[in-house]
């Protein structure tokens, strides 16, 4: 394996659960797959399709997330909205990453 | 974008995953994938992709629709996932030993006793040890893909049971090559060689005959001989392992390949049916007053050697592996 390759790898792993709590945090205002996709992108977390889609669908079926079709424009749309029970959980992950921000900075820094 | 137009494509992979998808899970699977795919080939075509290319390209990106519909429905892409491995292969290991030895011997034995010929008796052994094997494998593997599939991924594996009590708490001690155990070497072979003679020159071995040995006298001289120098060799061998101090994958090999040719000596004599002095049968048939006694007893003493030779065999080479093994991992 590249050193890019491992880089990108661990990359991926740490940003896993940050895209659990921007989505929570970002469908407190209902929002659709593709929406969600690019304001995303433009706030810095990156997630593929490929993983977004079925992390909306696997929220949803653990509560975090209900939703609703939006059968208003030509085109239907699956709207997901954060439940109180996801705003909970994001809560508790924000804090979770404020933890792990903080012992970050605390570790012994590069010379 | 105009769907009757580049929908055909799209359509079509939609069936593909809708297909793969539990029935009540299908619609809504079918119009998220829909909106997703419409969604994704508007965004190519608004930076100025054609249509067509648009939609071609946002299909190849899904992927194998039966790994998408696996992905939506929440099913398990492999046959054991690490939750049940070591389970799996430990029971495995565990049933293959417990079903495929004893099989195997009491085939065997059933058939000596049916008087089947030699080349029968060993190729139905291999045969019944791989037709069991087979059987193992298979329905053990069945139970565990079962029990994979029917537990909840969050479930603790009902095999899950370990705990360190279970540790063999007996030291990974060296196992030097001991001059206790060369002497006790040396001892065997003079014990084999004693008995060898004993019985070929004054015969009755722990047999209440008198004068009739065990072993078949017509392999005087020249099997004795070759028996003296696979003594000899064992000697040699247990003498080198001990000069050395430790066994290697040098001696290994040769204690194995040692094993394999006293087998083989041993269980051609048997199929030729010249190990076992037909005197010896003779005189037991005269005492009981049963001709079949006495080739039951040849009969006994045959499947007693052959089984006494393969299994030390088997049991010597692989100490000797094991330990070479071991060796070589304590001195990196």
């Amino acid at each position: 394996m590249s050193e890019t390759e491992a880089l990108e790898t661990h990359v991926q792993e740490l940003r896993r659960g940050t895209a659990v709590l921007a989505c929570l945090r970002l469908l407190e205002k209902p929002g659709y797959g593709y929406g969600l996709l690019e304001e995303l992108e433009a706030r810095g977390f990156d997630t593929d399709a490929n993983t977004l889609y079925p992390l909306l669908r696997r929220l949803e079926k653990q509560g975090h997330l209900t939703s609703e079709w939006n059968t208003d424009e030509a085109r239907p749309r699956k709207f997901y909205r954060t439940s109180a029970e996801g705003l909970r959980l994001a809560v508790a992950l924000t804090e979770e990453f404020r933890a792990i921000a903080t012992a970050v900075d605390a570790l012994p820094q590069e010379n | 974008m105009n769907d009757s137009q580049t929908g055909t494509l799209t359509a079509s992979y939609v069936r593909a995953v809708a297909r793969k998808i539990p029935e009540r899970q299908r619609d809504e699977v079918r119009a998220e994938l829909r909106e997703r795919i419409a969604d994704e080939t508007d965004a190519r075509i608004a930076a100025g992709e054609e249509p067509a290319a648009a939609e071609y390209a946002v299909l190849k990106d899904l992927g194998d629709p039966g790994a998408l519909a696996a992905l939506y429905a929440d099913r398990t892409m492999y046959l054991i996932g690490p939750r049940y491995y070591l389970a799996w292969w430990r029971l495995l290991v565990l049933v293959l030993w417990c079903g495929v030895l004893p099989t195997v011997v009491v085939i065997t034995v059933i058939k000596a006793v049916q008087q089947a010929p030699v080349g029968e008796i060993i190729g139905g052994a291999i045969w019944i040890a791989i037709e069991v094997s087979v059987h193992i494998c298979f329905w053990v593997t069945v139970i565990i893909v079962i029990v994979e599939r029917t537990t909840r991924p969050t479930a603790k594996s009902p095999f899950d049971v370990w705990t360190p009590e279970m540790l063999n708490t007996v030291p990974d001690r060296e196992v030097p090559a001991t001059k206790g155990e060369f002497i006790a070497n040396i001892v065997t072979v003079a014990i084999i060689a004693g008995a060898l003679l004993w019985d070929h020159f004054i015969g009755g071995i722990a047999l209440p005959y008198p004068g009739v040995p065990i072993i078949n006298p017509a392999l005087w001289p020249w099997w004795y001989a070759a028996a003296l120098v696979m003594l000899i060799l064992q000697v040699l061998l247990a003498a080198g392992v001990y000069r050395k101090g430790r066994w290697d994958y040098r001696f290994a090999a040769t204690n194995a390949c040692y094993a394999l040719i006293v087998a083989g000596g041993v269980l051609w004599l048997i199929s030729q049916g010249a190990l076992i002095n037909p005197g010896l049968a003779t005189a037991i048939a005269e005492r009981s007053g049963n001709p079949a006694t006495g080739d039951l007893v040849t009969l006994i003493l045959n499947i007693v050697a052959g089984f006494l030779f393969v299994g030390l065999g088997a049991a010597s080479s692989w100490e000797g592996f094991r330990r070479a093994r071991h060796q070589s991992r304590l001195s990196c």
